[in-house]
């Protein structure tokens, strides 16, 4: 028996090509805007909020002691002078009525700041 | 009082044109009453349980979680969340009720393993095979200090029970310790139902946004934990460069340095000078000075000023720690702690130097 194949219907999840305009339109939206906000230098956090310890420095060329490290953000610059204080202020400045169950506990188990 | 519409329509053959009418409306007043009273009685058994304990006052609370500590044996799994970085550890705790042996081996980044003995801390790192050996002073703090009549917790913190939640397996208390004034964080502690033992808490900053948490993802309560073991360990540094911290205890008068304005409720706890290795001038070493309201600390550093490294004034956090730095003559003094930018700043306006 000869097999006569029907004429090809479009499958319900095959990709449309309007849609496909319309994605890559929004992919542009979202680089322009990420870029944007990139180049203000100011992200997308308010003036009146707390820069993180690990963030790159406006002025990296003159932080002779920062390292680049890679995260999961991209690769950040770390300012050690910060960091040696966080820990120093972990062993020496818990003075809590929590110290015991767990103060103790959480400084030595943040893995930032390593003990010296 | 459900009996009182009857009485009255016993006494109906006397009553005035009137009286079926009231007699009628007090019997849905109460048909209504009972309802209401069924329904709050409903409403309470759909609720979650409430604590089974009485109220307790914020101090009780904190003796309650610390004596816990002291006298409750466990392992477990330790999660700390701040910010953007997570990091985890294994924990072995055992206690006679006279000292408290502990193990902590960190799951995330450089491998080390912490063991304390009451305020005696070692920590060993396999890496550069190096033993850091201290003693906290932190640690034999409380209870003493929550006792004494200076406690001035109750002053700026109130407790409030929220109820009873699961955390690693176990029903705790939920209780919220908040702040008074805005000069400190608040926090919500999940203590264990049965001992006590805080199971996870949560560093609340403004508008109840949780800024850090520390929470066990798995506890094993009275676990088989063996105190000599960890003794035998804590002394094992066989193979590892032993470093004793060279911390020199001292005050802030005598390296030249007060506060000209008192920050409410925070009260000076300890001050060292940590040697360098190299010379320095009389009131030039490096200096930590530690402040704490009972619950929040701020370490007050002070160094000689260098135009290289002391640039950045503006504030900086890495979960519920935040830091504020401040040029002070010839001098440069960092505020850190887990309270707000706000009191950080209050404490580096209020430093000045009494010695030139």
């Amino acid at each position: 028996m000869p097999v006569v194949s029907a004429p090809a219907k479009e499958a319900a999840n095959d990709s449309v090509f309007r849609w496909k305009m319309v994605a890559g339109f929004a992919s542009l939206a979202a680089v322009a805007a990420v870029g944007w906000s990139t180049w203000l230098g100011s992200g997308v956090a308010g003036p009146g909020a707390s820069p993180q310890l690990v963030q790159a420095p406006a002025a990296p060329a003159a932080q002779a002691e920062a390292v680049l490290v890679a995260t999961p953000q991209g690769p950040v610059v770390r300012d050690p002078r910060l960091e040696q204080l966080l820990a120093e202020h972990r062993q020496h400045g818990g003075m809590t009525a929590l110290q015991a169950s767990t103060g103790f506990l959480r400084n030595a188990t943040f893995d930032a700041g390593d003990n010296r | 009082m459900a009996l009182t519409p009857f009485r009255i329509r016993r006494s109906g053959p006397v009553a005035s044109g009137h009286r079926p009418l009231k007699t009628a409306l007090l019997g849905w007043r109460v048909a209504m009453a009972t309802a209401l009273t069924a329904g709050a009685c409903l409403t309470a058994l759909a609720q979650p349980a409430p604590a089974s304990a009485p109220s307790r006052s914020v101090s009780e609370w904190l003796t309650r979680m610390h004596e816990a500590s002291r006298q409750r044996a466990y392992t477990g799994t330790l999660v700390v969340s701040a910010g953007a970085s997570m990091s985890a550890s294994k924990i072995w705790h055992v206690c006679d009720g006279q000292q408290q042996v502990e193990r902590i081996d960190s799951l995330t980044g450089a491998p080390r393993t912490t063991i304390r003995r009451n305020n005696e801390v070692i920590t060993f790192v396999p890496e550069n095979k190096t033993a850091v050996v201290e003693k906290r002073e932190s640690l034999g703090l409380f209870p003493d200090m929550g006792r004494t009549p200076s406690n001035q917790i109750p002053q700026f913190y109130s407790a409030r029970e929220v109820g009873v939640q699961r955390v690693a397996g176990h029903l705790a208390d939920t209780v919220e310790i908040l702040p008074r004034d805005e000069w400190r964080f608040g926090y919500r502690i999940w203590s264990e139902q049965q001992s006590g033992l805080v199971v996870k808490i949560q560093t609340l900053g403004e508008q109840g946004a949780v800024l850090e948490q520390v929470a066990f993802t798995e506890l094993q309560l009275d676990a088989p934990v063996s105190m000599d073991k960890l003794k035998q360990a804590m002394r094992d540094t066989r193979g590892y460069e032993v470093i004793k911290p060279a911390l020199k205890k001292t005050t802030a008068e005598a390296q030249g340095w007060r506060l000209k304005e008192a920050i409410p409720g925070f009260q000076s706890m300890s001050c060292h000078t940590r040697e360098t290795g190299q010379s320095v001038a009389p009131g030039q070493a490096p200096m930590q000075w530690v402040f704490s309201d009972g619950l929040a600390s701020v370490s007050l550093f002070v160094e000689p000023f260098d135009e290289q490294r002391h640039r950045q004034e503006k504030p900086a956090a890495v979960g519920a720690t935040h830091s504020v730095g401040r040029r002070v003559g010839d001098h440069w003094v960092t505020a850190m702690g887990e309270v707000p930018v706000v009191t950080l700043k209050r404490f580096i306006q209020a430093i000045e130097r009494t010695q030139p």
